[in-house]
């Protein structure tokens, strides 16, 4: 055999490992169309995206004036489940999806509901709502917003087709028929009407004053026609009225570009292109960030304390709406010992492990929500308290733990392990009771703690649908809510929620009052324990600012700046 | 050879049926219910979910889902959706392989291009200085684990000199460079070791020594009589490697931030995405067997004693 016969059939190897290869050469194509600055150096006319050297923001400087600056900002995220109005439920869909999209109503820096589309707004008795919308607002295809375009979305949100994740939102807000347009028997919601294109009245099945605040979510954005038509195309492509557009569809696992969008209602964004670069790995992200080829990173768990050092003022903590809680199965026994549970919660050295295990960057749990939370004050948990001497009393009279042994719950790679093992070092040192961990997969813990028959403390976490502490307090204790999986029902716990639906006012003397009525019942009864408030920690390169990073863990990349 | 070709060929199919068959029964034996872990940790509300099961058509019998699934698959090479993007597994697929490909060929492109030479060369130089030499660093090679070596790979190549890009798919082939590198080093090292032991073997073959005593040149006795048949064994293993990188390199795609198969077969498992693991299994089976059979149509090629008749 002639050796150039070897050699076609050698090269027949690796033309097999290149086939797909070559036929697939989608990527730099579809990158060197849109010409964008994926690393967030370059700038618009340098083609040279990989340049090294210097980042070429001085260029972008003296493109323009100091009026119309051009320039892109970039973030790092993970990929979100959904961009799409209708379904965005992540912190990485919020992030782009608040840009895309624009609500009846937004959050001032004090958590506050502000306008947005809407102009003004009125309600009678809080259950019948009439909001005045912008006139002429439009959608970025050049659709005008109407009152329509709410009552789609919302009916849209609430369709079996949709199938959206977070259609609960509408009960959440409580209108009127949504849930049988959910449930099939409808197909429009009777709580919904547009008397003329600008004014939308929505009904309520009952009372709520925190209504502004929950609409205020990305699953209220109005929906274009477009996207009516074609809900395949929104998923990849969303059209939104926000104050920044797309630019070609989410290239996923790769990056979503966004664009400013010129006939914005409101004040237009700083930053001319935003970029959201996305990454598997949180490391490799922050190394982006660190050689200054990309803006702005979260902090991987093993930087946060040499992320203060390195970057100073351009490392930034907030405190955020969500937290870790051990909820007990307070209808199993040993469990259904209210005095046992305080002992197991008042044994925590909460403190220590915050400074130990997460080198500060959550705070030690002092409520049954955080204490950011508007309507309710902090540090109500009073047996979020580390006591020893009281938990060894109240140990000993619940009569403590049959077989000394407590068997923890947890869903296993994500970082539980190790505060859950310095829980149990402090149940075993004030009891001496030993702890067996069973940590399962995420899907089948889920199926546990949603369905199963638990059986000892279990980790969840929660995060606010709404900046309210009731946005804690009805999920996960009101009895029947599908998110109290600890089984909790108290009526005196209930009634009190009742009277604060049924309020002016949720941020008032009044809501206070009974929102410490509601702590005073979970302190009584400690269905759950409230571990550590998250923390939201971002580091940004040196060639912006302005960041500023907000309670729902999203920097407000519209207000960034270059420096 | 073309009979045994075609034979080989249909071989796959009923492979392909136990193959699929098999994922299915067990992907789905998995304890984890697929709909909830979309949900998170948060309740999903009661009609998405009843809107959910029915759309994926997971309120059927386990044989009824296998027949739909196949019916999609094979009349309209529709591979289904996924539960938790909601995308067709099809774009999906045609987005995540011909990255893991470059990845992969790449990688073997340059395990072969590197290791069969120096294999070749401390062959011919055995016990010499410079055989020893290379042996104690292919040791070396081996136990470098590859997030040690990406990380540093990363942060010199990439941060420090800028020579390629630090990670991500932007810069077309020039993103595969410093990642393929990185996996071709530590498969590397045994080619050079089983290139030189196949060769050293070969040396001492009967038909190596009559070829020398017809007086053939060096050059034909080494090539020809010599190389070609000491390469039947590095072919199998470049072949192995390929058809095993082609099933994703997790830990490679993920420092480099490579959206390949890797990065969506992991994320699929996790979340239960049973679409996506269904398909992207089936798939390496048929693209392992496709390896295989060029792996084999080789030895023919290389060794005159095989025939496939």
């Amino acid at each position: 055999m002639k050796p150039s016969k070897i050699a076609s059939l050698l090269a027949l190897l690796f033309a097999f490992a290149l086939v797909a290869a070559a036929c697939g050469s989608d990527d730099p194509v579809a990158s060197s169309d849109d010409s964008v600055e994926t690393d967030g150096t370059a700038t618009d006319d340098d083609g040279a995206a990989t340049d090294d050297g210097e980042p070429a923001d001085d260029s972008a400087a003296t493109d323009d004036g100091e009026m119309s600056e051009d320039f892109t900002v970039s973030q790092g995220i993970v990929e979100p489940s959904f961009i799409d109005s209708f379904n965005i439920q992540d912190s990485e869909g919020f992030e782009v999806g608040r840009l895309i999209f624009d609500g009846l109503t937004d959050f001032d820096s004090d958590l506050k509901a502000i306008p947005a589309v809407a102009e003004s707004w009125d309600h009678e008795d809080f259950t019948v709502w009439t909001f005045n919308l912008k006139p002429g607002t439009t959608f970025h295809n050049g659709e005008t917003v109407t009152a329509q375009s709410f009552i789609n979305a919302f009916t849209y949100l609430a369709s079996p087709d949709a199938a959206s994740d977070v259609s609960y939102y509408g009960d959440v807000a409580g209108i009127e028929g949504f849930g049988d347009v959910a449930s099939g028997d409808a197909t429009e919601i009777s709580g919904l009407s547009a008397p003329d294109d600008n004014t939308l009245v929505i009904t309520l099945s009952s009372s709520n004053a925190l209504l502004p605040s929950i609409i205020a979510h990305p699953a209220f954005s109005p929906r274009s026609e477009a996207a009516m038509a074609d809900p395949a195309a929104s998923l990849e492509t969303p059209i939104g009225n926000g104050p920044y557009k797309m630019v070609g569809p989410w290239e996923h696992n790769v990056s979503i570009s966004l664009e400013r969008f010129e006939d914005y209602y409101g004040t237009p964004g700083n930053p001319s292109a935003v970029d959201f670069l996305i990454f598997d790995s949180l490391d490799t992200m922050y190394l982006e960030v660190q050689a200054g080829t990309l803006d702005i990173t979260d902090v991987p768990a093993e930087q946060i304390e040499a992320a203060a050092a390195e970057f100073g003022d351009r490392n930034i903590e907030v405190s955020i709406g969500a937290y870790n809680y051990l909820g007990f199965p307070v209808n199993t026994a040993p469990y259904d010992n209210a005095d046992l549970r305080k002992a197991l919660s008042m044994a925590i050295d909460r403190e220590a492990i915050t400074q130990q295990i997460f080198a500060g960057t959550r705070d030690p749990a002092d409520g049954f929500y955080p204490g950011l939370a508007p309507g309710g004050s902090a540090g109500l948990c009073t047996n979020c308290v580390y006591d020893v001497e009281a938990a060894k009393t109240l140990f000993e009279s619940a009569g403590g733990i049959p077989g000394d042994k407590v068997t923890v719950y947890f869903n296993s790679g994500s970082g539980h392990e190790d505060w859950i093992q310095a829980v149990a070092n402090n149940w075993n040192q004030a009891f001496g009771i030993e702890a067996e961990f069973i940590g399962q997969e995420f899907a089948p813990y889920l199926d546990f703690v949603q369905g199963g028959e638990i059986d000892g403390p279990f980790r969840l976490g929660w995060g606010w649908d709404y900046p309210h502490a009731v946005g804690f307090l009805e999920p996960l204790f009101k009895t029947g809510s599908t998110d109290n999986l600890s089984g909790f029902s108290n009526a005196d716990f209930d009634a009190a929620l009742a009277e604060f639906r049924a309020l002016e006012d949720p941020v008032s003397p009044e809501a206070e009052a009974l929102i410490v009525q509601m702590s005073e019942v979970l302190n009584e009864e400690m269905p759950v324990m409230p571990m550590f408030f998250s923390r939201g920690q971002i580091v940004h390169t040196d060639r912006i600012t302005n960041v500023n990073l907000t309670a729902f863990d999203y920097v407000e990349m519209e207000k960034i700046t270059l420096k | 050879m073309l009979r045994y070709t075609i034979r080989r060929v249909l071989q796959i199919i009923p492979v392909f049926f136990i193959a699929t068959l098999l994922i299915f029964i067990v992907i789905r034996a998995l304890p984890g219910d697929p709909i909830r872990a979309i949900g998170g940790e948060r309740t999903m509300p009661a009609a998405t979910r009843e809107a959910l099961i029915q759309r994926y058509n997971l309120d059927k019998s386990l044989p009824e889902q296998y027949v739909l699934y196949m019916k999609g698959l094979i009349l309209e090479a529709d591979m289904g959706e996924s539960y938790a993007q909601r995308r067709q597994v099809n774009d999906i697929f045609l987005e995540a392989l011909p990255r893991t490909a470059r990845l992969a060929g790449l990688a073997v492109l340059f395990q072969a291009l590197m290791g069969i030479p120096l294999g070749i060369w401390v062959a011919v130089k055995k016990d010499s200085a410079i055989d020893s030499i290379v042996l104690v660093s292919t040791i070396f090679m081996l136990s470098l684990p590859v997030f040690l070596l990406g990380s540093l790979a990363q942060v010199f190549l990439g941060v420090r000199w800028g020579i390629f890009p630090i990670s991500g798919v932007n810069d077309g082939l020039k993103s595969y460079i410093m990642p393929s590198m990185v996996i071709a080093v530590s498969l590397m090292a045994s080619i050079i070791r089983l290139m030189r032991g196949s060769l050293l073997d070969t040396f001492r073959e009967d038909y190596l020594r009559t070829a020398k005593a017809k007086g053939l040149g060096r050059g034909r006795v080494f090539g020809i009589h010599a190389l070609r048949n000491a390469m039947i064994p590095v072919i199998t293993v470049l072949g192995i490697d390929l058809g095993a990188l082609l099933g994703g390199t997790i830990v490679t795609e993920a420092i480099f931030n490579i959206p390949g198969i890797g990065f969506q077969i992991t994320q699929a498992i996790i979340l239960r995405d049973n679409t996506i693991v269904i398909g992207v299994a089936t798939f390496l089976v048929i693209a392992y067997m496709m390896i295989n059979l060029v792996v084999d149509l080789l030895y023919a090629v290389l060794d005159p004693r095989i025939r496939y008749e």
